[in-house]
């Protein structure tokens, strides 16, 4: 049996927890991402075993690039991952559906249970017929998290099935809101082991001629990798939650270590990052080594951070991901004073009945929560070229414009580097601090 | 009310003194002797001086004792029991003397077995790090504020904090020959009462007498006698020094101020960052 020997990085946010497993080269092999919820353990877990399983299919991808089999792999493992996630879908969505009615057997439902367990039935089967779509190969996907995707399908057929007198909506709601947890806080270990038989078959199955002449190679490749085993040689863990990590202290890194290295691993010019998480904010000063020289961060209010933009996005009932975008709509900028979560609530309401528009409004905001940052930096030391954006606000286009725009005006022309993986450099530093700690060569 | 002139220069002048005597000799003394129904006893105040130099003598042998390696006291967390009773009531009494007699014994006795300092979980076994603190304590949440430094094996080695009232350590004793030109010269010399390049001086004296390895700043919401300036300190001192600083906050009085895992993680991040450089590539 073959053994690759893996490094794991875990880095525990306060929204999102996120893995990276590198081989001993440190080249990254696979990644996770899932919602941290309040439960760390359980969310480290779950991460860990997906950045497995995404290092499995990366390993597919060696092993048939490097054969004769190379130019057909990107199509091949393409669908063979599609599959592979539609079939995992599949599973929590059994999950979710036996959570349901175990949920709806408590006693309080018993005059309406008939009619509740009816429309939970008639739901889960819409939200399956639901499956396939979500997985094609044109299919865009608002969000990669089983909770988000289960949501909304869940929403529209209990808006559908619901009635008020015998299964009214709340209630199915409420189910939902308790089954859910179930299936989120059950890890999915052994995923790849199960799935990636029935997803191969089903790969081939629909495959055009060039796969499926292969299919004997294909199917023992994939075998391979299915019987390798993944050897975690070691793991260090880093973020908001890490002490709840169950793992010995000298295996547990501080984010400000772990951000400064990863975004000199990214981004080997960098002199000082600019971290902007889901609770803190944090201007990091690095050497040529990655070594953290200086550092400032947030005092105890989140104000400025991640949540904010959150909260913000709640108050305006859209969606994280749409609040940056509306904001690049703005043609004039509304000067917001407050980058406090609470009282930034309360001047968005002011805003708005004084009319103004709504993107000029979030351009302000995002303006507001980057002034904050260029005070840490100034603290910090400044902003020296290059200069690295890392953490999941960096994603926001309005926040990086609004960035742009005051280093230009206070540090004149400085590089800035923004990598579309930015959400895992504090895993990807905390991956390399484990390679060293398992004395790998210094390679990123 | 006795008002001490700011030592801008962080020089104490002869016109400042004047200026304070005088105000004792027309203002406090008068209102003292109303107040209290005594009359200004100079040669009992002498006496008290001579026994208050006594005990100083022996207290500022106990914070120099921070030289050692390993440290035998916590200059910062420790320090704060040590300037109880010369900074209040017993400055100038026998009692005051007695208590630094013993401390100095013990302290002595501690250095002669190689100890470490005595932390709330008994005595502190591993220094990695030798710390120069700069601001207050918090006092809401002292324990776990020290706690947050020994787990780490973080041992202060001097403080500011100790120093306001009264810097000893830079030579300053009460003379009985002096009696109100000394309370004067103490009240004027005291941590707070120096301007920011004279505390700047100082800390550096404190990182390179000390061997400290780093000086961490508390900087506290509610005494802004400490907390003005003390950005620009840090990055003096981490240009005069080598030095890396670490910047903390909380506050003195304020338990909403005090936000454990904020403070445990700028603490944690900052030793990390001393290791990481101590080992000069990434740890």
């Amino acid at each position: 049996m073959n053994v690759v020997e893996v490094l794991l990085g875990i880095d525990l946010g306060s929204t999102t927890t996120k893995a990276i497993a590198l081989d001993r080269t440190g080249r990254v092999l696979g990644r996770g991402i899932t919602n941290t919820r309040s439960n760390y353990e359980v969310a480290s877990q779950i991460v860990r075993d997906e950045a497995l399983v995404q290092s499995r299919f990366e390993l597919l991808r060696h092993l048939l690039a490097d054969s004769e089999l190379s130019g057909i792999e990107n199509k091949f493992i393409g669908s063979l991952v599609r599959n592979f996630r539609q079939r995992q879908h599949l599973e929590q969505l059994e999950w979710l559906e036996s959570a349901l009615h175990r949920c709806a057997d408590a006693p309080r439902y018993a005059p309406q249970r008939k009619a509740v367990k009816d429309a939970l039935h008639r739901i889960c089967q819409g939200m399956r017929s639901r499956v396939p779509s979500h997985f094609s190969e044109l299919a865009v996907r608002k969000s990669d998290f089983f909770r988000d995707l289960a949501a909304a399908d869940y929403m529209q057929f209990a808006e559908q099935f619901s009635d008020a007198k015998h299964a009214s909506f709340d209630v199915l709601c409420g189910l939902f809101d308790a089954a859910i947890l179930v299936v989120e806080n059950a890890a999915g270990d052994g995923a790849f082991e199960r799935h990636a038989g029935p997803a191969l078959e089903q790969t081939l199955a629909t495959a055009p001629v060039d796969i499926r002449e292969r299919e004997p190679r294909l199917r023992s490749a994939v075998e391979s990798v299915r019987s390798t085993e993944l050897r975690v040689l070691g793991m260090v863990g880093t973020g908001y939650g890490r002490q709840r990590l169950p793992f010995p202290k000298e295996q547990i890194r501080s984010e400000i270590l772990c951000h400064g290295l990863g975004a000199h691993a990214m981004f080997a010019g960098t002199r000082t990052v600019l971290d902007i998480g889901g609770q803190d904010t944090k201007a990091i000063q690095v050497d040529g080594a990655g070594i953290v020289t200086s550092f400032q961060m947030n005092d105890r209010c989140a104000a400025g951070c991640g949540r904010y933009l959150g909260y913000i996005a709640d108050e305006m009932n859209l969606g994280l991901h749409e609040l940056g975008k509306l904001a690049q709509e703005s043609t004039c900028g509304v000067k917001i004073n407050s980058t406090c979560t609470v009282f930034a609530g309360a001047e968005l309401r002011d805003r708005l009945s004084l009319g103004q528009k709504v993107p000029d409004i979030l351009a302000g905001l995002h303006r507001a929560i980057m002034l904050r940052a260029m005070s840490l930096l100034a603290r910090s030391g400044g902003i020296s070229d290059e200069f690295t954006f890392t953490g999941g606000v960096a994603r926001n286009p309005a926040a990086v414009s609004a960035l742009r725009s005051l280093v230009q005006q206070n540090y004149g022309v400085r590089t800035l580097n923004i990598s579309p993986e930015s959400i895992y450099t504090g895993a990807l530093g905390a991956a390399l601090f484990a390679q060293r700690a398992a004395g790998g060569g210094h390679a990123a | 009310m006795l008002h001490v002139p700011y030592l801008a220069n962080g020089r104490i002048e002869p016109h400042h003194v004047d200026y304070v005597v005088q105000q004792l000799h027309t203002e406090v003394i008068p209102k003292l002797e109303q107040v209290s129904g005594q009359r200004y006893d100079e040669a009992r105040l002498s006496e008290m001086l001579a026994l208050s130099a006594q005990a100083e003598d022996d207290f500022v042998w106990v914070l120099e004792s921070a030289k050692n390696k390993p440290s035998p006291i916590d200059a910062y967390f420790g320090g704060v029991y040590y300037i109880g009773p010369i900074f209040t009531a017993f400055r100038g009494t026998s009692e005051g003397v007695e208590y630094y007699r013993v401390l100095r014994e013990e302290i002595a006795e501690r250095i002669r077995l190689g100890l470490g300092p005595v932390t709330p979980e008994g005595t502190m076994e591993r220094q990695r790090y030798r710390l120069v603190v700069e601001g207050p304590p918090n006092w809401t949440s002292f324990r776990e504020f020290w706690k947050m430094f020994y787990d780490e094996g973080a041992v202060v080695v001097a403080s500011s904090y100790t120093k306001v009232g009264g810097l000893y350590d830079g030579g300053f004793r009460h003379d009985p020959n002096r009696p109100l030109e000394s309370l004067a010269e103490y009240c004027l010399g005291c941590y707070t009462n120096l301007g920011l390049p004279a505390r700047v001086d100082l800390l550096e004296r404190y990182i390179r007498e000390y061997r400290a390895d780093g000086f961490m700043i508390n900087s506290v919401k509610s005494c802004n006698s400490f907390s003005v300036g003390q950005l620009l300190m840090l990055r003096q001192l981490e240009q005069r020094t080598g030095v890396p600083g670490g910047f903390i906050e909380s506050d003195l009085v304020d338990p909403r101020y005090f936000s454990p895992a904020n403070i445990k993680n700028r603490i944690e991040s900052y030793v990390q960052m001393l290791e990481q450089k101590r080992a000069g590539v990434p740890a």
